[in-house]
């Protein structure tokens, strides 16, 4: 942007649920805690008959183009975003006037007036849009939601090692794939893409951006775009939003060993039973013995479970059908109920070997979960 | 061939030394054997009885003890170099028996070979007064109660005169002047005359100890160093002995177990409070049927009752008295006695460590904020006022947290019940008192107790990586893993060399996992600082289960240090009082298991006090 004296002029009329939305989300991306004043801040961008909200927390960079809004003169301004967020939201006029005024900005409704002061608009980092950058593919936006619903929750959030804090994300041709793991569970999610590029495409998400991205693609009818730089991935929704992040450096772990090979019993069950099930018998664990036993048999399987201090449980789960050898093994149950939450899928199927072994949990053709077993006491 | 260039002078002066060499080495030769004089026997003997002015001391406190005196007066000049005075009233010594007396292996506490195994008296070898005989000038007056007057007899560096009659009170008194005066050597090995007073004031002390109904007083050169007037109990006579300041701060042990073949072993005395802890072992003693000893195993025992309640490198303060029957133990070790050999070691440790562990863990052992410690007051009194108006304001703890970035932060937890101050501490009143809480000490507590009752339950439950996280480690480091590898898989975890120079992690108890512990975060700190515990179950081949134990202590701790929550974490109103609820479930909450104190108290009257409401 030229920074010239137009910058002190900005002055807006906008939809006020619009501007709460855009806010909201703005947030979502904002630092919680910094030293630095301007990454709590949105920046304000009025020009060319619309009104642009750009937000970062220098890893994740986002920027919002609202098209109902009257642009009466172009400008900038850089503001607090949850005081913004909280004057919009508190508001009950249907349309707000933005306006700068010297260091603040005057926000305005029917009956309600609100100066907030704010900050020198050269200290705001700025926010990549991917403009130069060539599309790498296109993905269709439900697709994409889906995947990274699949996949986000089996991060490992605290982990010092930081390649799976992200998702790593990989296109094979018009294959799209999106791997997580925390070192006991791993998700592997697939979907197809189109790809005007030639050559693969991987790159580490950091999960941050991907809740901010899951966010962005309420419309299923939204075409995500992606590119990217050297140090960054650039996700273009629609016409109106554009998310950029920093990608992870350092190696993804081989998520192709994990994936068992040679599972020889396999069991069919379905989703909502299993669930039940498994919320029953993990009622009777703890923090210090998370384990709930699984044991197959022709047609039924067995959960059970044990507390020093508590007592034991004992659930029996229909199968729909079963192959192979019983076996009996241990889970941590949180780590089957979390697939069991978010595949939507009424059938599942769970591959295993032996209690040493991983096993592995299919939905369909685009879902895998990988899971360890835990050796309970 | 080379020719060695050489100065002739020096040549000379080394073929002079290798003559006089020689001739050393013939008059050598020349010396015939024989048998050495009973004086030089005695000399040689008393080096070993009778090392300093103390030790003199020391065997004839036990004399007199034995001879069931009630008042023993020592009276010592330079240091006892020019001398020792101990004035009994005990039995005395006949005047027939007095030249007995003061020969070599002449006593009246064994008979033969098979008193040994029940030696109930403190000295029983007869070489005391022999020994002391032989360095100095020694004189002894004693008078029965029986007898009419008293009788002495003399020995000069071995040379016995008498017995004479002589005057004297009932009871004994030994003079010894002039030690070591026939051997300079010894002489000069000596410390100065203060040194070896107060080396003379703690054999005394020592002896005192388990002795309330004997006073004891030491003066030299009529200066008062110590009085201990007869005392009511054992209790009593500690805190005479080692400092009224003790009182309010001293736990009762008692503690008894049967030995292999029925025999009852017990263990009674007293334990300071961990804040009474000091630098120096001085405070630790330990007494064998009323025989101080040194004993590392048993000082070991008591130090692992105070595991995890005092800092790693103090000193708890201790005098506990264990009584076993003299069959189990052989005193007869070395002649000064106060190193022992106990036949079911195992069986005394175990014995001292739950004694010691039970009077801590019965006992409210917060520490209290007293008016002797003034340095908490006199950092207030500069200190800027505490924000609390601001803080107090505050509706919700995520708020105020969010709300001030500054050093200091209160967050008013549950309505003026109970705050959080600076996300660290935890503040409230209960029963008289302002009780600060550490929140992060308390809760690694808390933590490393249910670990550790789940561990005595049963292997940990483990989970297995996916890809097992291989990092780097020393040598060392690979050793200490491989000793502790049996321990690790009780607690859930499986560390294994990954190559020479790597360690790779194959699972993690879940109870970490759960509460969100990084993994390979968690084995990096344990392979790091695994350098005691550890280090020591691999140097010895067969660990003691009393190693393993410490091991296992520390390993938990660590579990327990990396899940609890940390300064700065900000609690909500209910996890707060949730672990506030858990403070009193737990045994020895008053110290996180390094040994930092997790709570303070401040009583509501130094409050007052403070205030000059009082």
């Amino acid at each position: 942007m030229p920074a010239t004296t137009t910058t002190d002029t900005l002055k807006i009329v906008c939809d006020r649920a619009t501007l709460v939305e855009a806010l909201s989300m703005a947030g979502g991306v904002v630092a919680t805690r910094s030293p630095a004043p301007a990454l709590l801040c949105v920046r304000l961008v009025a020009k060319d008959g619309a009104l642009s909200i750009q937000a970062t927390d220098t890893e994740v960079g986002l920027s919002l183009t609202l098209a109902s809004v009257e642009v009466s003169r172009d400008g900038e301004a850089l503001i607090p975003a949850d005081k913004l967020s909280q004057i919009a939201h508190a508001c009950d006029d249907s349309t707000l006037t933005l306006e700068v005024e010297r260091n603040a900005l005057l926000v305005k409704g029917a009956h309600s007036k609100f100066k907030v002061f704010g900050y020198d608009i050269k200290l705001f980092p700025g926010v990549k849009d991917g403009a130069n950058l060539a599309t790498e593919f296109e993905v269709s936006g439900s697709v994409l939601r889906r995947m990274i619903a699949r996949t986000v929750f089996a991060t490992s959030p605290d982990s010092s090692r930081y390649a799976i804090n992200g998702v790593l994300l990989e296109r094979k041709a018009r294959r799209l794939k999106m791997v997580a793991t925390d070192g006991k569970r791993l998700a592997l999610a697939s979907g197809d893409c189109s790809s005007p590029a030639d050559g693969d495409f991987s790159c580490i998400v950091p999960t941050k951006a991907l809740k901010v991205l899951s966010r962005l693609l309420d419309d299923p009818e939204a075409t995500v775009q992606v590119m990217r730089d050297k140090t960054r991935a650039i996700f273009a929704v629609g016409d109106g939003a554009v998310l950029s992040t920093s990608v992870v450096e350092g190696p993804f772990p081989p998520y192709q060993d994990v994936i068992p090979k040679d599972p020889d019993k396999a069991a069919v069950f379905e989703s909502a039973e299993l669930a039940a099930g498994v919320k029953r018998a993990a009622l009777l664990t703890n923090e210090e013995s998370k384990g709930v036993r699984f044991s197959f048999s022709e047609s039924t399987l067995k959960l059970t479970s044990r507390s020093a201090e508590m007592g034991e449980a004992e659930i029996e789960v229909p199968l729909v059908s079963y192959k192979g050898e019983p076996i009996e093994l241990g889970f941590n149950p949180g780590y089957i109920s979390d697939v069991l939450r978010i595949a939507e899928s009424t059938e599942m199927t769970i591959e295993m070997r032996s209690p040493g072994k991983p096993a592995l949990i299919r939905v369909g053709n685009d879902f895998q979960y990988v899971v360890m077993p835990i050796n309970t006491a | 061939m080379t020719t060695v260039p050489f100065e002739t002078g020096s040549m000379c002066v080394l073929l002079g030394k290798v003559a006089r060499w020689h001739r050393d080495l013939r008059r050598l030769h020349q010396m015939p054997i024989q048998l050495l004089s009973s004086q030089v026997i005695d000399q040689i003997a008393a080096g070993e009885v009778v090392e300093r002015p103390a030790s003199a001391v020391k065997e004839l406190v036990e004399n007199a003890i034995d001879a069931g005196a009630t008042r023993l007066v020592i009276e010592i000049e330079e240091g006892g170099r020019d001398l020792l005075r101990i004035q009994d009233d005990g039995h005395g010594i006949p005047h027939e028996e007095l030249a007995l007396a003061v020969t070599a292996h002449a006593t009246s506490k064994i008979g033969g070979i098979a008193d040994l195994e029940r030696v109930s008296t403190l000295g029983f070898r007869g070489e005391a007064l022999a020994a002391i005989g032989s360095v100095s000038r020694l004189s002894l007056t004693s008078k029965p109660a029986s007898q009419s007057s008293a009788g002495r007899i003399e020995v000069n560096s071995g040379l016995i005169a008498g017995p004479m009659p002589a005057a004297g009170k009932c009871g004994t008194c030994v003079e010894v002047r002039n030690l070591f005066g026939s051997i300079p050597a010894r002489r000069k090995f000596l410390k100065s005359a203060g040194a070896e007073a107060a080396r003379i004031v703690e054999v005394v002390l020592a002896a005192a100890l388990p002795r309330p109904e004997v006073s004891f007083e030491v003066t030299s050169g009529g200066r008062t160093l110590l009085r201990l007037n007869r005392a009511a109990g054992l209790r009593a006579r500690t805190i005479d002995a080692l400092g009224d300041e003790l009182d309010p701060h001293l736990l009762t042990v008692s503690g008894v177990a049967v030995g292999d073949s029925g025999e009852s072993v017990s263990v009674d005395g007293f334990v300071g409070t961990p804040d009474t802890a000091r630098g120096s072992s001085k405070w630790l003693r330990i007494y064998m049927n009323g025989r101080p000893i040194i004993d590392r195993s048993l000082q070991h025992a008591v130090r692992e009752g105070f595991r995890g309640l005092i800092e790693p490198g103090a000193f708890p303060v201790a005098v506990l008295f264990v009584a076993c029957p003299p069959s189990l133990v052989d005193v007869n070790v070395h002649p000064a006695k106060t190193e022992v050999r106990f036949r079911q070691p195992s069986l005394m440790h175990r014995l001292v460590h739950a004694a010691v562990r039970d009077a801590l863990a019965v006992s409210d052992i917060v520490p209290v904020l007293s008016p002797r410690q003034m340095t908490w007051g006199g950092v207030n009194a500069t200190a800027a006022p505490l924000p609390f108006a601001a803080s107090v304001l505050a509706n919700s703890p995520a708020e105020a947290a969010a709300s001030t970035t500054d050093s200091l932060s209160l967050s008013a937890i549950a309505a003026g019940r109970l705050l959080q101050v600076n996300r660290t501490w935890l503040v409230f009143e209960e029963a008289g008192a302002l009780v600060v809480v550490d929140q992060h000490a308390l809760h690694e507590r808390v933590l490393f107790e249910e670990f550790l009752a789940r561990v005595q339950q049963g292997d940990l439950e483990s989970q297995p990586l996916l890809v097992p996280q291989i990092f780097a480690a020393d040598a060392a480091a690979i050793e200490r893993v491989e000793a502790m590898g049996a321990l690790l898989l009780r607690l859930g975890i499986d560390l294994r060399q990954a190559s020479p120079r790597s360690l790779a992690l194959h699972a993690v108890p879940t109870l970490l996992a759960s509460r969100g512990v990084d993994a390979l975060d968690f084995a990096k700190s344990l392979v790091e600082n695994e350098s005691s515990a550890g280090a020591r179950l691999g140097d010895s081949a067969s660990a003691t289960g009393s190693e393993v134990e410490a091991a296992l202590a520390e390993v938990l701790d660590m579990m327990a240090c990396k899940a609890a929550v940390k300064a700065g974490d900000t609690l909500t109103a209910s996890e707060a009082s949730a672990l506030l609820a858990r403070r009193v479930d737990v045994e020895r909450s008053s110290r996180c298991p390094h040994g930092r104190p997790t709570s303070m108290r401040i009583p509501l009257v130094e409050l007052e006090r403070r205030f000059g409401r009082r």
